[in-house]
């Protein structure tokens, strides 16, 4: 029997019923250890040493450290700060949220932890200035999608972990990229605004009341500081920075901000443990899953499936992106960078792209599966902040998906530029 | 009693899965610590920190059960009518339930292995067997919790969905 052909039936069909995205992998995953005919004790080790590679804690203590900082009032004073920066353009209250998502990403790892940080208090706000619902929520959406771009990166850290490439190499990759991303975000909410006549807020832009705002979030601003300062400087490793981070984040909470209560404190700890639980989860089911993959020869299939294509990296990478868009709108971002990411990347390395820049374009194509119907989280998030309907706000997204295409087209098209800040701080990479 | 009882029910696994949380930022960050503060290393705190995850994570699955927020992609089943739904849902409950249970099943196999060899942990210097037996006890927890939601759905005269 064809193992592969029957393990992505299964999964498929699985899903489709409404097995949980985990446990349909592992139903899958129990049939292919079946065909192959090994021991099935092979899952039950997989269970536990899935999780048994250290740099994983980075992302459970990432998740918290956001928790945190988000209800100890951190949030609060970002978007302040945007506020003196962009609120008074055209369209000011949608810049400030873009920016303000910016400034969440850098201290969180996860796109709809930094939708929810920072639409919740920009939305309603957006609203009141009469925007229209579904554009405000649209907003915090595709600017929360950052938050997995802009280092720290929990998606970056799965693909790290699966494919052995660097943490920290990684996270430089995906500096500019979100940067510009974020650009381009501000672009498109200010001919929107224009085009609506949303007007600015607040007074024109002038350095001292920006840098009274600076100085009052100083404790916001030096978070970054210390997360990504500490990585690069090489006084933690990611994850040190991120156990920092959670306490630097109680800390700032508890006695500075003093937005942490006793029970949001134990809000977020519940909160971190639901998410790993129900999304870290699948590692347990998948890593027997890479296993087979490996066994069943999977990566060289997919070769010669494109052997045709060989001379053309940029189409088979373009493949690829439309595949990943496709799954993302139905999976989970981690789910499906650790399955496909097994499948795909001794291709893609076979054909000289650089595993880093894959990385990069992975996440890419997940963050538009964070923005399209029907799995996507962040629209999730959004549209029950902003009170509209998921149909109603994917509409209002599709604007906003035009700078992460066009984003994707430059990693394919025009590759070396990503590359260009990781190599300049760590050296040229050597195969 | 009742009261004790649903105490437990409603905090069994948010208090435990935090503290095993707090175990993960504490030794993380201890280790921090120790080497800015009194220059060394410790080999037990990394370890301490993934076992305190992977805690976390079974506690969070069973108690993403409980309160049904795992990730199910429900648009195909919302289209069928009533009774198909429910079949639809029963089905897929079931091969999860059935999923889990063998799960239990190889776990133990496995630990029962574990019982046979020596596998001491590096840093702790512990059987690997006392830590690795907790791993059937949570997945119990969870199958547990999956027919918990049943009886509660009984309860409410099958009013609804069991999502």
């Amino acid at each position: 029997m064809n193992g592969p052909m029957v393990m992505a039936l299964l999964f498929v069909f699985t899903m489709a019923i409404g097995v949980p995205i985990p446990f349909a992998a592992g139903i899958a995953t129990v049939a292919g250890i079946i065909i192959a005919d090994i021991p099935l004790t092979l899952m039950a080790q997989s269970a536990w040493s899935a999780f048994e590679p250290f740099p994983l804690v980075t992302i459970p203590l990432f998740i918290l450290a956001g928790q945190l900082m988000e209800h100890g009032g951190m949030s609060e004073r970002l978007i302040k700060i945007a506020h003196k920066l962009v609120g008074a353009y055209q369209g000011g209250l949608g810049l400030v949220t873009v920016v303000a998502c910016m400034f969440f990403a850098a201290l969180s790892g996860s796109g709809p932890a930094t939708t929810a940080a920072i639409g919740s208090i920009t939305i309603p706000a957006m609203k009141a200035e009469g925007y229209k619902s579904n554009f405000a929520g649209a907003i915090a959406a595709a600017a929360g999608a950052l938050g997995s771009m802009i280092p720290p990166s929990n998606l970056l850290i799965i693909y790290a972990l699966v494919s052995d490439e660097s943490i920290p190499r990684l996270f430089l990759a995906g500096i500019v990229p979100g940067l510009i991303l974020g650009i381009m975000l501000m672009a498109v909410t200010f001919i929107i605004a224009a085009k609506n006549n949303y007007g600015g807020i607040g007074n024109k832009f002038s350095w001292t009341p920006l840098l009274e705002a600076l100085w009052e979030g100083k404790w916001a601003v030096f978070a970054p500081v210390l997360i990504l300062g500490g990585i690069y400087s090489g006084i933690f490793t990611p994850s040190e920075a991120a156990g920092v981070a959670v306490f630097y984040g109680l800390f700032v909470g508890l006695f500075i901000y003093r937005g942490l209560t006793f029970k949001k404190v134990l809000k977020s700890f519940k909160f971190t443990a639901v998410v790993i639980g129900t999304v870290l989860f699948i590692l347990g089911s998948t890593k027997a899953f890479g296993q087979l993959v490996t066994l069943y020869d999977i990566p060289e299939m997919v070769l010669t499936m494109f052997t045709g294509f060989k001379e053309h990296p940029w189409l088979i990478l373009l493949l690829i992106g439309v595949f990943y868009i496709i799954v993302g709108m139905w999976l989970e971002s981690i789910p499906q960078i650790i399955i496909f990411t097994a499948v795909f990347l001794p291709l893609v390395t076979s054909l000289g792209i650089d595993p880093i820049l894959f990385g990069i374009f992975t996440v890419m194509t997940c963050e538009i599966g964070f923005l399209t119907p029907p799995i996507g989280v962040n629209l999730f998030v959004a549209a029950r902040i902003s009170n509209v309907t998921i149909e109603d706000i994917s509409v209002g997204v599709l604007p906003f998906l035009i700078p992460y295409l066009i984003m994707i087209l430059f990693l394919v098209f025009i590759p070396d530029w990503v590359t260009f800040l990781p190599d300049l701080v760590y050296g040229e990479r050597t195969y | 009693m009742i009261k004790i009882l649903s105490l437990v029910d409603n905090f069994f696994e948010e208090v435990l899965s935090t503290v095993a949380l707090s175990l993960v930022a504490g030794s993380v960050f201890l280790q921090v610590i120790m080497r800015f503060v009194f220059d060394s290393a410790t080999t037990w705190a990394e370890e301490l920190a993934v076992y305190g995850m992977i805690f976390a994570i079974y506690l969070g699955a069973s108690m993403a059960v409980r309160e049904r927020s795992h990730i199910r992609i429900t648009m195909v089943v919302q289209m069928l009518p009533r009774r198909l739904k429910v079949a639809c849902i029963a089905f897929a409950d079931f091969l999860w339930f059935s999923f889990v249970i063998f799960l239990i099943v190889q776990t133990l196999e496995y630990c029962k292995l574990l019982f046979e060899v020596t596998y001491i942990t590096p840093g702790f210097g512990i059987e690997q067997r006392w830590i690795q037996i907790f791993l059937p006890m949570m997945l119990t927890l969870m199958a547990f919790r999956i027919i918990q939601v049943y009886w509660r759905w009984a309860k409410t005269g099958w009013k609804g969905l069991p999502l």
